[in-house]
């Protein structure tokens, strides 16, 4: 074997642990069409706001939000708040990979503002708890 | 006239293949969310974070990758270390036959595994056996 198959051999021997997880790994999503994926992956309410998706999941005390692009890729925002039933604000923040607020109870509708990196702000009343 | 060791690629091989495994596995046990946000891929697509498993997994590319980089500076640990590696990756391209075949992942599917899973495992297989059957030489050789 000569100096460059070993390295070329190497390099792409490199690359499979991140393969095997890669787009290869998805079971939807990822390479579908824009907005053709609202299936929920937490078991909560996945809705639309302009070109984003947002998966709301009540969760016991409180609330998570998943942000999504078009294509159902992971989105950071840098945060955003919820007010419940008109009344009680909460922030959202950032925990590991998804907002997070705590909640009152019970709960009937919930005005999510979700800010996103670059300014835009995703903004909807539904439902609160699912 | 070179040596044998001037003409031993194989540690390149190895070390290549162990760095992708350790510094997958670094990442997989040091930051599981940022790993499954990042990661370019869809993640996500298969299903909500579990940081536990995240870790799991990423104990298994650790192993590996000190058994690959244990096989760059021990020779007899390379065909060993290349099995282990090249078993878990065949064994991973099954589940995703299996899951294609039973209709887990959408129709289709199949295509978008090809090159990432199919072949590269193919190719890591290819190159055990080859170390396999280089090593049986050498040790006719010094018989």
């Amino acid at each position: 074997m000569t100096r460059a198959t070993a390295v070329i051999a190497g390099a792409i021997l490199f690359t499979l642990p991140f393969q095997m997880y890669g787009r290869g790994s998805s079971h939807h999503g990822g390479d579908a069409e824009p907005h053709a994926d609202h299936e929920p992956r937490h078991g909560g309410l996945v809705v639309m706001v302009d070109d984003h998706h947002l998966e709301i999941v009540a969760n016991g005390d409180r609330v998570e939000v998943y942000v999504t692009d078009a294509l159902r890729r992971p989105v950071q925002p840098i945060g955003g708040s919820v007010v419940f039933d008109d009344a009680a604000r909460a922030a959202l923040t950032w925990s590991g990979y998804r907002l997070v607020a705590n909640t009152p109870t019970p709960l009937a509708w919930g005005d999510y503002e979700v800010q996103l990196d670059g300014g835009s702000v995703l903004a909807i009343r539904v439902p609160a708890g699912k | 006239m070179q040596s044998e060791s001037a003409n031993d690629r194989w540690p390149i091989v190895l070390g290549l293949f162990a760095a992708g495994n350790l510094v997958n596995a670094t990442w997989m046990l040091a930051s599981p969310a940022h790993w499954y946000l990042n990661l370019p891929a869809n993640i996500p697509g298969t299903g909500p974070l579990n940081e536990h498993f995240v870790r799991d997994i990423g104990c298994i590319f650790l192993l590996l990758g000190l058994a690959l980089a244990a096989g760059v500076f021990v020779r007899r640990l390379r065909l060993p270390a290349m099995v282990l590696a090249t078993a878990y990756s065949l064994l991973h391209a099954f589940v995703h036959v299996y899951d294609s075949a039973r209709g887990l992942f959408e129709p289709g599917h199949w295509r978008v595994d090809v090159a990432p899973i199919y072949v590269t495992t193919m190719l890591s297989l290819w190159l055990t056996l080859k170390l396999a059957r280089e090593e049986r030489e050498v040790d006719s050789a010094h018989r």
